[in-house]
């Protein structure tokens, strides 16, 4: 099919997609796999895609920031001022919860400090859901648009 | 990701943050709501990005992620990764239960 010259362009840029897929396996082990989609070495005409499996061993935190990686990057960088605030804020809010909740929070905190910095690009209601070994995936907030894709699905906390 | 304005370009692009935070028992992902497109200028706040697969499995994505179709258009499609990856998994989760 003959992409529109926009998409190429956007695609020779490096642009695309990224999907993740995680979970636990069978054995009940962290899987956690990145497919990038899109012209995977400059100068190639045609779309492809690579598969990367993440660290996933039980000692291992990972963090992974797909899309609009802006506001990420720079609270990672802890550079400006603004990140180091940011920084004392997650540390403070975050201080005393449990491992689970502290994932929770900052997952939660890095996409709303993104929708408020880049409002162009990123908006609306923060979903939010969590996979443990043990109990499987519980939504933890999801819109009601969401709901009717699967409204059996169980839930925990509250819901907005 | 950059923004190019234009009705063919609207109908691919819609912005995204997905953060996703792995430790110990846990796997979390928060995902943003907007949407850009189908057509120019149009934006929601509607869009559901994390897609549940199983009680064990999650899938959410980023960047290219649906096309509306153009009407009257012989090799327009409409589609979304999240229908795409739901049928996938059911397929592949039939097949392996059948042995």
């Amino acid at each position: 099919m003959k992409l529109e010259s926009k998409l190429r362009l956007y695609l020779a840029n490096g642009g695309g997609a990224t999907a993740i897929i995680a979970g636990f396996d069978e054995q009940h082990q962290r899987v956690i796999v990145e497919v990038k989609i899109g012209i995977q070495a400059p100068g190639d005409h045609v779309v492809g895609y690579a598969i990367k499996l993440l660290p996933g061993g039980d000692g291992t935190m990972e963090t992974e920031v797909l899309g609009d990686t802006t506001i990420a990057g720079e609270l990672a960088g802890g550079r400006t001022e603004r990140s180091r605030s940011w920084r004392s804020a997650i540390s403070l809010r975050s201080t005393g919860l449990g491992l689970k909740d502290q994932l929770l929070f900052e997952a939660q905190y890095v996409a709303e400090s993104t929708a408020q910095y880049d409002p162009d690009l990123v908006g609306g209601p923060i979903d939010l859901i969590v996979v443990t070994r043990k109990l499987g995936v519980m939504w933890v907030r999801r819109k009601s648009a969401c709901r009717i894709d699967s409204p059996a699905e169980k839930s925990v906390g509250s819901q907005r | 990701m950059f923004l190019l304005p234009s009705t063919l370009w609207a109908q691919y692009v819609h912005g995204t943050v997905l953060v996703l935070e792995g430790g110990g028992d846990y796997i979390v992902i928060a995902a943003d709501s907007l949407r850009l497109g189908p057509s120019p200028s149009e934006v929601s706040h509607s869009a559901c990005k994390i897609v549940k697969l199983s009680n064990q499995l999650v899938f959410a994505a980023s960047g290219i992620t649906s096309r509306q179709g153009v009407r009257n258009h012989p090799v327009s499609d409409t589609w979304n990764v999240r229908d795409i990856a739901r049928h996938e998994y059911s397929v592949l989760a039939n097949e392996h239960a059948a042995g």
